[in-house]
C-alpha cells in the first residue's frame, strides 16, 4: 500500500477494503482490552487462532481482536458475525466448541451467553443486552468493530472520511462554525466549549501553532480515555488532522499516562500508519496541510493533566501550573498559541463533521449536547464503559444499565467527577447528566469517572481519601492547596479517629472556602468539593463521629479505618 | 513527598545510555529531559547519580534541574527496585471494592511497608491511584520493574511495561497464590 496523494486515493483505497471485508466469511471478535486481558483475553485468542489452524479453515473463518467493548465486568467478551452473538465469561476450553458449533454449524452456546438479570433467560444479541440497551455509542461506535492495530479496518467502516468532507467542501472557517454549532463541550472537566477555542487559537498570531490531545486520565476510577485510545486511536487523530486544519497547526502531541502501556503503542501505531499513508507528514492528501504528531508519555503527576502544567512537562519542567490568562489558545506551548482538547473531546469530531452540527446538536439537552462516556465502576454489579446521551438520569446508568448494586446492599451515593467532583445521594439520583444540572446537586461531570458507593462505606472516610489523594498530588507551587490540602485531611482524620471537635466541621467548611477561592489552578480550586459534598448531604455521618463512641459510631469507624488513618498519619 | 537517596552510589555501566543519546541523533535540548530520565528509569529501574550526571552534561542542563524534575514526578526512582514491582491499586473504585485489605496482605507476607523493597530484592510495593482498569478493581499489577533486556540493546520501543501481569477482583486469600507465582522465578 502506498501513499495517498488525494482524496480519490483514499476514497478508492476504501472501496477496496470494504469490497474485502465483505466477502461474507463467518468472523469471530475477541476483546482485547485490558480488562477482558486480564481475565485471560489474549489466551482465548490464541487457542481460537489454533483451533482455526489445526481444522484447517484459515481463510474461511476470520478472527481478530479489538479494543474494549464496555462489559469489563463480563469478561472475556468474545462476539460473532454474522449475526452479533454475544459470548461472555468465554474460558480458553471453549474455544474449540465455539468453533465448532457456533461457527460451524450455527448453533449457540446457550451458557456462554449474557442472562437477563430481570428474567434469567439468556440474551443472544450483544444490542439486546441490557447493559447495551440504553446506550448510545457514538465515540465508542467502532470499539469492537475495528481492531485498533489497523489503519486498513478503520479506512474501511469509513473512517477518516471527515477529512474528504472538510479538504473539499470546508473552509477552516466552515469547520470552526460547525464544531461551534453542534454545541460540543469539552469532555476534559471544565466543559468549555470547543468551537470558541479553536477559533482562539485559529486567531491568535504565531509563527507555528500547536494542537495537543490531552490523555492524562488521572482521576482515579476513570478509564474512559484509555479505552478510546486502546481501542480507536484513529479516531482521536482523525479529530487532531480537522483541528490541525482549522486551526493551522503544524505539529500535535499526544500526551498519554505512562500506566497506560496499550494505549501507548496502539497510538504509536496509529500514528506510523497514518504516516506512512500520508495521512500526516507533509502535503496531507495533496492538500498542502502539513502536520506531524508526536507522543509524549507522562512521568506519574495527576496535575500534569491541568493544560498549563502538561505543557511545562512537554516543555522538560517540573510539572506545575501557572496563572491564566494567558491562556494556552494564546501563549501555550514554547510560548505558541496551543489547543489542547481531550481525548473523547477530539473523538466527537469527526462525528460531528460527517453527519453534521444539527444532527449531533439533536442529541442532549440545552446546554450539554451530544453523548457522554462514562466509566462506570465500584459497588455496582456491571461495571464497565458506558456512553449515554446527555440527559440521561444517574438512575438509568446505575440501575438500568448498571443493574444495581452488587451484593444486594444498598446504594448510598455516586462519586462522580472523581478529587475535583462530589458524591450525589439517593434523592438526586434523577438528575439528568449534563453540566450544569450536576453542578447544581454539587458534583461536576469532570472527565466522566462514575463510583457508586454502596450503604457499608463511610462518606467521612471517602471525603478523607479524595483528600489524601489531592494532598498528595497538590504540586506545591501555591500556598491555599499546599497547605489548605493538608489541614482539611488532618480535620478529616481527626474526626475518625473519634478525635473530632465541635468547632471542626466549621473550621473544614472555612477552609474549604479558603481554599476553593485562592488556589492557583482547579486542583486547588476543586478540591474542597469532596468533602463539601459529603458535609452536604451526610453531615449526620460528621455528627456521629463528633459524638463520643456511641454504637453507631464505634461501627462507623472501623478498625479498618483506623489503621488506615494511623497510616496515613505516617505517611503524611 | 521527598523521595529517598541512596547513601553509596555504586558503579554504573552507562555504555548504552550513551549509545543511545548519540543515537537520538538530534539537537537535546530541555524537551528531551524526561524521555532521557524515563529511557534511564526503565533501563536501570532507577536513576543512578552517575547517569543523571550524564543526561545533565549531554544536554547542557543543570544537575540542579535535572534532579528537581526527578524528584517531581512519581515515576521515577534514586533506589534501585525490586526483580518485580507489586503495584495496587487504590484508586477510587478498587478503593471501595477493599483495596487496603488486599495491601496490607501483601505487606504482611513480604514484611514491607508501601514504597519499600524487600531485603532480597525480589519486591518493590507500590500503591498507586488507578491503573485504568477500575471496572475489575480491586487491581494488582506484578511486573519486572528493570527491563534492560528488551531495551538496551535497541532503541526504545514503547511495549516496555507490557511485561507487566494485572490480576482482577483480587481478594485477600488470592494473595499468597499469586504472590507464590513469582517466588521462583
Ligand atoms: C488538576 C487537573 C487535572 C486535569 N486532568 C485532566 C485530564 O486528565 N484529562 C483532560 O483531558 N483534562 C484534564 N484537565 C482539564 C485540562 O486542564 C483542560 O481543561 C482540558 O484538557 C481541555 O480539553 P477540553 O476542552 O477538550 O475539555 C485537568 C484539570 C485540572 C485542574
Ligand atoms: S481505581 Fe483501581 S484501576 Fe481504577
Amino acid at each position: 500500500m502506498g501513499r495517498l496523494n488525494s482524496i480519490q486515493d483514499l476514497r478508492t483505497l476504501r472501496e477496496k477494503l470494504k469490497k474485502e471485508q465483505e466477502n461474507g466469511r463467518p468472523t469471530v471478535v475477541v476483546c482485547g482490552g485490558t480488562g477482558c486481558d486480564t481475565f485471560g483475553g489474549h489466551a482465548i485468542y490464541e487457542a481460537l487462532s489454533n483451533v482455526i489452524k489445526d481444522k484447517g479453515l484459515e481463510g474461511k473463518v476470520s478472527l481478530k481482536k479489538t479494543g474494549c467493548q464496555g462489559f469489563c465486568e463480563r469478561g472475556p467478551l468474545v462476539n460473532l458475525w454474522p449475526g452479533n452473538i454475544f459470548y461472555q465469561k468465554v474460558r480458553e476450553k471453549d474455544a474449540s466448541k465455539i468453533i465448532d458449533e457456533t461457527v460451524l454449524k450455527g448453533k449457540v452456546i446457550e451458557n456462554l451467553l449474557c442472562p437477563d438479570p430481570q428474567t434469567g433467560k439468556p440474551v443472544h444479541i450483544q444490542a439486546e443486552v441490557p447493559f447495551y440497551k440504553k446506550q448510545l455509542r457514538l465515540v465508542l461506535r467502532f470499539n469492537g468493530i475495528v481492531d485498533p492495530t489497523r489503519i486498513d479496518d478503520y479506512i474501511a467502516v469509513g473512517g477518516y472520511s471527515s477529512l474528504e468532507k472538510v479538504f473539499e467542501n470546508m473552509s477552516p472557517e466552515q469547520v470552526i462554525k460547525e464544531v461551534a454549532d453542534s454545541g460540543l463541550r469539552g469532555r476534559g472537566g471544565a466543559g468549555f466549549p470547543t468551537g470558541k477555542k479553536w477559533e482562539f487559537v485559529r486567531k491568535a498570531t504565531g509563527d507555528i501553532k500547536y494542537i495537543i490531545c490531552n490523555g492524562d486520565e488521572g482521576d482515579p476510577g476513570a478509564f474512559m480515555d484509555r479505552s478510546v485510545l486502546e481501542g480507536n486511536p484513529h479516531q482521536v487523530l482523525e479529530g487532531m488532522i480537522v483541528g490541525a486544519y482549522a486551526m493551522g497547526c503544524r505539529k500535535g502531541y499526544f500526551y498519554v499516562r505512562a500506566e497506560y502501556p496499550m494505549a501507548v503503542e496502539h497510538v504509536q501505531k496509529a500514528i506510523d500508519q497514518a504516516r506512512e499513508l500520508g495521512l500526516l507528514g507533509q502535503d496531507i492528501l495533496g492538500r498542502g496541510l502539513d502536520l506531524d504528531l508526536e507522543i509524549k508519555k507522562g512521568a506519574g503527576a495527576f496535575v500534569c493533566g491541568e493544560e498549563t502544567a502538561l505543557i511545562a512537562s512537554i516543555e522538560g519542567k517540573r510539572g506545575m501550573p501557572r496563572i491564566r490568562p494567558p491562556y494556552p489558545a494564546i501563549s501555550g506551548l514554547w510560548g505558541k498559541p496551543t489547543c489542547i482538547n481531550n481525548v473523547e473531546t477530539l473523538a466527537n469530531i469527526p462525528i460531528i463533521i460527517e453527519k453534521g452540527a444539527k444532527w449531533y446538536s439533536s442529541i442532549g439537552t440545552q446546554g450539554s449536547k451530544g453523548t457522554k462516556v462514562f466509566a462506570l465502576a465500584g459497588n455496582v454489579r456491571n461495571t464497565g464503559l458506558v456512553e449515554v446521551p446527555m440527559g440521561t438520569t444517574l438512575r438509568e446508568i446505575i440501575f438500568d444499565i448498571g443493574g444495581g448494586i452488587a451484593k444486594g446492599r444498598k446504594f448510598k451515593a455516586a462519586q462522580i467527577g472523581g478529587p475535583s467532583g462530589g458524591c450525589v445521594p439517593e434523592e438526586h439520583l434523577d438528575t439528568p447528566i449534563d453540566y450544569e444540572s450536576l453542578q447544581k446537586v454539587g458534583a461536576i461531570m469532570g472527565s466522566g469517572g462514575l463510583i457508586v458507593i454502596d450503604d457499608k462505606t463511610s462518606m467521612v472516610e471517602i471525603a478523607r481519601y479524595f483528600m489524601n489523594f489531592v494532598q498528595d498530588e497538590s504540586c506545591g507551587k501555591c500556598v491555599p492547596c499546599r497547605i489548605g490540602t493538608r489541614r482539611m485531611l488532618e480535620i478529616l482524620n481527626r474526626f475518625l479517629q473519634g478525635e473530632g471537635k465541635e468547632s471542626d466541621l466549621d473550621l473544614l467548611l472555612e477552609l474549604a472556602a479558603n481554599t476553593r477561592e485562592t488556589s492557583l489552578c482547579g486542583l486547588g480550586q476543586t478540591a474542597p468539593n469532596p468533602v463539601l459534598s459529603t458535609i452536604r448531604y451526610f453531615r449526620h455521618e460528621y455528627e456521629t463521629l463528633l459524638k463520643k463512641p456511641t454504637p453507631e459510631a464505634a461501627k462507623a469507624e472501623t478498625v479498618e479505618s483506623k489503621e488506615k488513618v494511623k497510616e496515613g498519619i505516617e505517611a503524611g | 513527598m521527598k523521595k529517598e537517596t541512596l547513601k553509596l552510589e555504586p558503579n554504573v555501566e552507562l555504555n548504552s545510555l550513551e549509545k543511545y543519546i548519540k543515537g537520538l541523533n538530534h539537537h537535546l535540548s530541555t524537551a528531551d529531559l524526561i524521555p532521557l530520565l524515563q529511557y534511564t528509569q526503565d533501563s536501570f529501574g532507577y536513576l543512578p547519580r552517575q547517569a543523571m550526571e550524564l543526561i545533565s552534561k549531554q544536554t547542557r542542563i543543570p544537575m540542579s534541574r535535572v534532579f528537581g524534575v526527578a524528584s517531581f514526578y512519581t515515576q521515577f526512582s534514586f533506589v534501585p527496585k525490586g526483580k518485580f514491582t507489586i503495584k495496587v491499586c487504590v484508586g477510587t473504585a478498587c478503593h471501595v471494592r477493599g483495596s487496603e485489605k488486599v495491601k496490607a496482605r501483601i505487606s504482611e507476607l513480604l514484611g514491607i511497608k508501601d514504597g519499600k523493597t524487600t531485603a532480597d530484592y525480589r519486591f518493590t510495593l507500590e500503591l498507586v491511584a488507578c491503573l485504568g482498569t477500575c471496572a475489575l478493581g480491586p487491581i494488582v499489577v506484578i511486573g519486572s520493574s528493570k527491563k534492560a533486556e528488551s531495551c538496551c540493546g535497541g532503541p526504545m520501543k514503547q511495549t516496555l511495561a507490557l511485561g507487566d501481569k494485572f490480576y482482577g477482583q483480587v481478594s485477600p486469600e488470592k494473595v499468597q497464590e499469586i504472590l507464590g507465582r513469582y517466588a521462583k522465578e
